[in-house]
């Protein structure tokens, strides 16, 4: 093999390499979730009833998956709560999914603080949050863990249409995104 | 084609795997500890040590005295033999972190965080190595992300001589 293909050889490895790089920190912004079913589940409320995802078929759902100590949950959460009155009408529902905390905390540090009118649901174990979990995001994390703070939002047939995050580079405390694409999917349906 | 050439671009195909290598590498460690891992200390003396630990530049973590009740402020444990009394931990004065759209900042460290720890041991104490183990509890978050709080735990050596 001749020099000169050698030299090709080893600048297309070098390129493949960059290209494959890029690749890597491009999947945070790709929407690659987009039209895939959103993964079932049942967990309890703060009651302890069972609320399951497909009770909620036929409706937009914005999930918002949180933590009492986390600064960003607890910055959206009241534009959670006034998206949730402003769009009850609109056949628009809202859930949050609290993540390995017992209920008794999540109560109190919570439901008791915000006053939430929409279900805060119980995902003891995480397995709930990291079903929702892209595979190749930062996969030395938990799933679970990536999750947090992340929106979602499922349009009545089940599909994700957002998730932030995957879409935002900056904090979004008053849901501008989120809303923005759920008004483009009211608008269209 | 000489070998000198064909090493230099070996050198360069693996600086680029070593580059996506760190690269990755970064986002898996929020914080380290970067010293002092020892501390010379006569019998019946006492010192203040500074510990210093590096927060990943793409992190900030939740500072030690923090206003808001419901986050999880950052903590300095020991575990050390009777010789080596520890005093009242000093944390530095945390920085204002704004997170977009949102009023009220919050109170963090970030980068280089040097703690001072008193130090004192006791006249009758013997001569010899005592490890004082220690562990950093904190809860990081990036610009838009947080992430479960860990603990660091890392090892001073106290050389009482």
């Amino acid at each position: 093999m001749n020099s000169r293909k050698i030299k090709a050889i080893l600048v297309l490895i070098g390129i493949a390499v960059c290209l494959l790089t890029i690749n890597i920190y491009s999947q945070t912004t790709d929407k690659g979730y987009n039209t895939q079913k959103a993964p079932t589940f049942i967990l309890s409320d703060l009651k302890g009833n069972p609320v399951s995802l497909d009770s909620y078929k036929g409706k937009f759902l914005v999930i918002h998956i949180a933590t009492t100590w986390c600064p960003f949950c607890n910055a959206e959460a009241p534009y959670l709560e006034q998206l949730n009155k402003d769009y009850k009408d609109k056949n628009v529902r809202v859930l949050i999914i609290d993540v390995k905390e017992p209920q008794e905390l999540v109560k109190s540090k919570l439901q008791d603080r915000f006053q939430f009118t929409f279900p805060v649901l119980l995902d003891s174990d995480g397995a709930v949050a990291a079903s929702f979990a892209p595979k190749d995001v930062l996969p030395e994390l938990a799933r679970d863990e990536i999750m947090l703070a992340s929106n979602l939002l499922i349009a009545p047939d089940g599909t994700i249409q957002f998730m932030s995050l995957l879409d935002s580079k900056n904090f979004d405390a008053k849901l501008v995104g989120l809303k923005a694409k759920l008004d483009e999917l009211l608008q269209n349906q | 084609m000489n070998f000198f050439k064909i090493n230099s671009y070996v050198h360069v195909c693996a600086l680029y795997l070593l580059l996506i290598t760190q690269v990755q590498a970064q986002t898996s460690s929020f914080v380290e500890f970067l010293g002092n891992t020892e501390v010379f200390i006569k019998p019946g003396g006492h010192k203040t040590v500074t510990l210093t630990f590096l927060i990943n530049e793409k992190y900030h973590i939740q500072g030690a005295f923090i206003d808001n009740e419901y986050l999880i402020p950052t903590r300095l444990t020991f575990t050390s033999k009777e010789e080596i009394v520890i005093g009242s931990v000093q944390f530095p004065a945390p920085h204002k972190f704004w997170m977009a759209s949102v009023d009220e900042p919050l109170e963090v460290f970030s980068n280089k965080l040097e703690i001072k720890v008193p130090l004192e041991v006791s006249k009758s104490s013997k001569r010899g190595v005592y490890p004082m183990k220690g562990s950093l509890y904190y809860q990081a978050c990036d610009s838009v992300k947080c992430y479960y709080p860990r603990n660091l735990d890392f090892e001073v050596k106290v050389l009482i001589q």
